[in-house]
């Protein structure tokens, strides 16, 4: 097992592979520099009213 | 807000929004006399396409584009952009994955990064409003675990030569920098490449690290590991005004555990710090970049005179021209910029040199500006802060909101210079220079037709490999008739001089070792 020190160092002389969490922005710019990397859309759930949300709660 | 950009380089556009109709830009649509009263009524759910034709222009044409631009970009997106819904299911598919650059709403974002935390991918925290309980849980579970929290607020980091979020293209080299401030990390990435010097690993801890809360957590965890780094022979922290108890904790452990030389810069220090053999201090990021470029000596040192020195005479004659210009009693100064740390400086230098300047950001509260959107005597202002980035991009992605801006400093009559920044590199505009040269050069020539002048000076942080090329925009600017300088600092104490001459002159000839690092004054 790696210990703490190695695995920021570790980091350091590995190739980078990107989890690109929100702006797409940043995600282009990753690939713009050939970073392997991937993109997470992250969607917020819907707000629901109380009545409904108990509702779907009793449900699932 | 780049599909905006894209829009006005039509044949026939002269000038273009194409937003969601948030407030924040329905106000932006009136402030360029752009809004009609259909788009008074559009929510933030309305794509609003406002438009200014120049007379003669084929209408149909000129709209058909516009529809081109917004179908081809959703088609780009499709193809270039396979995305996941989860971090889990990215995680599952990446599984070498060995960091994450997470820029999520303030909400989401401690959930996310301890999601990824727990699976040993080591965090690059771009969002905002990350409270200070979260951001502690989350930097110990970090250290904990031997991983990197760069965050929140973090703007930049440079990794294994990789630009993350915003970073400059720099050469690879020697020097490791750790920074609680995003474009002070930019600035001394930059400038150290323009000696000759290039980077290790730049790792942005977020603008809270040095704070009593925060304690310095993650800036002592990199400077560990930079000081391991075999590929790392030098340091150097860079962080705004931190605590003070922080600080010295930090310098501290430096001193007795670090063996590599460092230099420390806390932007406008009052402390007084000592420089010793292996750690020295510098109050702003121009020196630092000197100090150091001397502790490596020979080529590096004489490149810092070519690169980075202005004599006296010769930040004294930029400055006497434009006193000679102005012909009201008044003159004041307006710094627009779009990186808080290059405000940071200028407010710290002009209070090294007995300048009052209001800001959104300031130094102290009694120098706050009351309304941000509107100017005060002496103002530099940080339109990268995020009361101007709700709902909208960062200036250094989308100009729009610095052009208003400026057009309005720019009818003040007794604004003698703006100051500007343009930010080049991964995730910024791919033409800064070119998104402002046009509204400069009109500028100008309006107030030299009401009969006096406007300046302009700008610093370019930025380097010949950056998409955007530092000699591109530099040919732009200058046409523009813009006054360059190499350093923020530079710009800052030039215009400084322009203000108060004689109070200026004696603090600057006194303080001059310490602003610029440089023992001469003469060239």
């Amino acid at each position: 097992m790696k210990s703490k020190r190695d695995r920021i160092n570790t980091l350091f002389s590995s190739e980078l592979v990107v989890i690109n969490v929100g702006l797409e922005h940043f995600y282009d710019s990753l690939i713009e520099q050939g970073i392997k990397a991937v993109h997470v859309n992250i969607q917020r759930a819907p707000s629901l009213n109380k009545r409904l949300s108990d509702a779907l709660d009793k449900i699932l | 807000m780049k599909i905006s950009e894209d829009a006005k380089r039509i044949e026939g556009v002269e000038d273009a929004v194409i937003a969601m109709g948030t407030t924040t830009n329905k106000e932006l649509i009136r402030q360029l006399a752009l809004m009609t009263a259909e788009g008074e009524h559009a929510t933030q759910n309305d794509l609003i396409i406002a438009l200014r034709f120049k007379q003669g222009s084929n209408v149909d044409l000129i709209l058909r584009s516009i529809e081109e631009l917004l179908s081809s970009s959703y088609k780009e997106d499709q193809v270039k952009r396979p995305s996941f819904q989860s971090v889990q299911a990215a995680i599952e598919n990446l599984p070498d994955a060995n960091l994450a650059l997470v820029s999520v709403p303030g909400d989401l974002a401690y959930d996310i990064s301890m999601q990824l935390l727990n699976r040993g991918i080591h965090v690059h925290l771009f969002s905002d409003h990350v409270s200070i309980k979260d951001e502690v849980r989350l930097k110990r579970f970090a250290k904990r675990n031997g991983l990197l929290l760069l965050g929140p607020s973090s703007g930049t980091s440079i990794i294994n030569g990789k630009g993350i979020a915003f970073a400059n293209n720099v050469n690879k080299g020697d020097v490791g920098i750790v920074a609680a401030a995003g474009t002070g990390l930019q600035e001394v990435a930059v400038l150290l490449n323009s000696i000759g010097l290039g980077i290790s690993q730049a790792l942005g801890v977020g603008g809270n690290d040095l704070s009593r809360d925060v304690n310095g957590i993650m800036t002592i965890e990199c400077i560990k590991a930079l000081n391991y780094d075999k590929a790392t022979s030098s340091i150097v922290v860079v962080s705004k005004q931190p605590d003070e108890h922080v600080a010295k904790r930090i310098v501290d452990i430096a001193k007795k555990r670090v063996s590599k030389p460092m230099v420390f810069c806390f932007i406008g220090m009052n402390g007084d710090y000592e420089d010793g053999n292996t750690v020295r201090f510098a109050s702003n990021l121009h020196s630092a970049v000197v100090k150091l470029a001397k502790i490596y000596g020979g080529e590096y040192e004489k490149r810092a005179y070519q690169r980075l020195f202005y004599s006296i005479d010769k930040i004294e004659g930029i400055a006497s021209r434009i006193r000679g210009e102005i012909r009201t009693g008044k003159r004041y100064v307006r710094g627009l910029f779009t990186g808080g740390s290059f405000v940071h400086e200028c407010l710290a230098i002009y209070n090294e040199l007995g300048i009052k300047a209001y800001s959104n950001t300031p130094l102290t509260l009694r120098y706050k500006l009351r309304d941000p959107n509107r100017s005060q005597s002496n103002s530099i202002v940080d339109l990268g802060d995020e009361y101007f980035t709700q709902g909208r991009a960062h200036p250094m992605i989308d100009p729009t909101i610095r052009r208003v801006r400026l057009i309005n400093e720019a009818s003040d009559l007794n604004v003698a210079v703006i100051l500007l920044d343009f930010i080049l590199g991964f995730g910024s505009n791919r033409d800064p220079a070119g998104s402002l040269a046009d509204t400069i050069i009109e500028l100008k020539k309006r107030r030299k037709e009401q009969g006096s002048e406007l300046s302009f000076f700008a610093h370019i942080c930025g380097t010949s490999l950056d998409p955007q090329s530092l000699e591109m925009q530099e040919e732009k600017l200058s046409k523009a008739g813009v006054i360059l300088f190499p350093s923020n600092a530079l710009m800052a104490v030039t215009s400084a001089l322009i203000l108060a001459k004689e109070k200026v002159m004696e603090r600057l000839e006194r303080k001059w070792v310490r602003l610029f690092g440089f023992e001469e004054q003469e060239g």
